[in-house]
């Protein structure tokens, strides 16, 4: 009765426990059990783990990775499907790269399929583009060389061919028809021309009027008018130069307009070909001229007047023009051909609203040393900038004029400048014995101490 | 008569060479101051030298110190010069140059100076 009622209590208590545990929604097992379940959702757990880290590295093509996840996930599941499944795709993929190790090492960059796709297009791109910018690089630089070369021999065949000619007593037809041939050719009709313009730079007389005669009669001046109307600036300013050169004013209109043109280098050749062709109103574009006239400018026309032995501009008149720059190139060159006779002009510029133009016109009283300008220097020298002053007591030291001692020992006297008392001293000394006299005797005076100034000036190590 | 003609610019120098051989003169060339140079210690028969005053290597007033310094030569010395050189003229005056002329020149006013030069020298021997 007893063991009955235990075996009884067993099946009782087992069904108690699986009535709670289905209420508890627990797995129905005994404690040793319960254990191995976990065990199993722990395995499945690292399965899925497993198998989420080989798909992610298999996509990233990291095979070696990706394998070692799915072998893994095999052993935990030896009879799942998919990470076999995995594993021989993964083993044939890895066996496919061992056999292409060469052109897995270049292309496999564990990157999408098509970003490879696409750097492999971009590199082949830039390389082709390279080979291609080389081998037109070096065509060229080849076509250079052997233009340079032709250039050269052409040169030399030219250069004598021209001497030849333009020395020769009588005119050669045979060499009239040979150059004729030449100058069919465009690049050698530009090497003959550019000869020809050296030698009319060289010569004058008879040889020069013979090589204008040879240039028009081959056509030449009509390549230089093409090249004068030209829409580049640069070619149309060499067309200026060798039209100016070569002494043909066909491109009249054209060079005229650019007298105002905004680029410097083409309105200076216009400049240039304007002073060289038409002499009789060659500086009326110093007239007109509204902008600023560079020092650039004014040398190229310094130079062109100084090379070609050309008259000069009424400079009196230009003294006059609204175009300060205008009047200090006038100025300018008052002084370098020492034209006394702007003399009146220039007193009056001793009131111009510029100071700039006041000095310039101070200095060039100066070093034409125009007595006559002494009393109006004097009488603005109060109301005068620093450096004007200066400059006046500059331009009466280079006139060096007696009568102008007592004006000096004011200055030296009145004025708390240093400069300006050195410059006063110097022009003092510069007087002769009266004023070294003067300067010894200010040495000696007590009234002011001068010595220190007068001992500089009259210092031969110094000055 | 054998003149020494020193000038860098190609042209220049063929033209000059052309005109003077057609006068009757011979002829050598040199395209510095240097070769000028060793021309002239090297050749003693030299009756001119006609030189350009800005060349490379050795300028033309470098040339004529050499020529009457150094070589304490009377040979006449015509210059080559561009306008508005005044003061390199005088200069080469100074260092015992005979004649200048100025670029662009007339190659008869050239040949005359040359002829006049040589006949000077020749009487004053």
């Amino acid at each position: 009765m007893n063991k009955r009622f235990i075996q009884l209590r067993f099946i009782l208590n087992i069904v108690l426990i699986t009535f709670i545990s289905l209420i508890a929604n627990l797995p129905v097992y005994p404690a040793s059990e319960k254990e191995s379940a976990e065990l199993v959702l722990q395995r499945e757990r690292d399965y899925e783990k497993r198998i989420i880290w080989g798909e992610r590295f298999f996509s990233l093509h990291l095979d070696a990775l990706a394998l070692k996840q799915f072998e893994r996930a095999n052993k935990i599941k030896p009879g799942a499907y998919f990470p076999q499944y995995r594993i021989k795709q993964v083993t044939l993929r890895l066996n496919q790269s061992q056999n292409r190790f060469v052109s897995e090492f270049i292309f496999d960059f564990n990157k999408p399929g098509f970003l490879i796709t696409a750097l492999i297009l971009v590199i082949v791109f830039s390389i082709t583009s390279m080979v291609i910018a080389l081998a037109t690089a070096l065509i060229n630089r080849n076509n250079m060389m052997r233009a340079e070369k032709r250039k050269q021999y052409l040169l030399e065949e030219y250069q004598t061919m021209l001497v030849n000619y333009l020395f020769a007593t009588e005119i050669n037809q045979e060499f009239i028809s040979k150059i004729k041939k030449i100058s069919n050719n465009k690049f050698n009709r530009r090497i003959l021309i550019d000869q020809m313009i050296d030698l009319s730079i060289t010569l004058t007389g008879e040889e020069k009027e013979k090589l204008k005669n040879l240039y028009l009669l081959l056509g030449l001046d009509k390549d230089s008018y093409k090249r004068a109307m030209s829409r580049k600036w640069h070619i149309k300013a060499k067309g200026f130069r060798e039209l100016a050169f070569m002494n043909i004013p066909s491109a009249n209109k054209e060079i005229r307009r650019c007298l105002t043109s905004r680029n410097d280098i083409l309105r200076m050749e216009a400049q240039f070909a304007t002073i060289r062709l038409y002499p009789d109103n060659s500086f009326e574009f110093l007239e007109q001229l509204k902008k600023r006239y560079t020092l650039w400018e004014q040398l190229n026309v310094y130079e062109t007047i100084t090379f070609h032995q050309l008259n000069l501009p009424d400079f009196d008149h230009l003294l006059k023009s609204t175009n300060d720059s205008i009047v200090m190139f006038s100025l300018r060159m008052i002084r370098i051909f020492q034209l006394r006779n702007t003399f009146n002009t220039m007193l009056e510029l001793l009131s111009h609203k510029s100071a700039e133009i006041r000095n310039q016109a101070i200095h060039v009283m100066g070093a034409l040393k125009i007595n006559d300008c002494l009393p109006q220097l004097k009488r603005i020298y109060k109301t005068e900038t620093y450096e004007n002053c200066l400059e006046i007591i500059k331009a009466i030291a280079s006139i060096n004029d007696e009568s102008m001692l007592g004006f000096l020992k004011l200055v030296l006297d009145k004025e708390d400048d240093v400069q300006l008392q050195i410059e006063a001293a110097m022009a003092i000394n510069k007087l002769g014995i009266k004023g070294s006299d003067t300067l010894n005797k200010l040495l000696t005076s007590d009234y002011k101490n001068y010595q220190i100034i007068v001992k500089h000036v009259l210092d031969k190590r110094i000055n | 008569m054998k003149i020494l003609i020193c000038e860098d610019d190609t042209m220049t120098l063929k033209a000059l060479e052309h005109k003077l051989k057609k006068e009757g003169y011979e002829i050598i060339s040199a395209k510095d101051g240097k070769s000028a140079c060793d021309i002239l210690s090297e050749q003693n028969d030299i009756d001119l030298l006609l030189t350009d005053l800005h060349m490379p290597v050795l300028s033309g007033l470098e040339l004529i110190s050499f020529l009457r310094g150094k070589l304490q030569s009377n040979m006449p010395i015509v210059m080559l010069t561009r306008v508005g050189l005044e003061e390199t003229v005088l200069q080469a005056f100074e260092l015992g140059a005979d004649d200048y002329i100025t670029k662009p020149f007339n190659p008869d006013e050239l040949a005359i100076r040359i002829k006049r030069l040589l006949l000077k020298n020749k009487s004053s021997l």
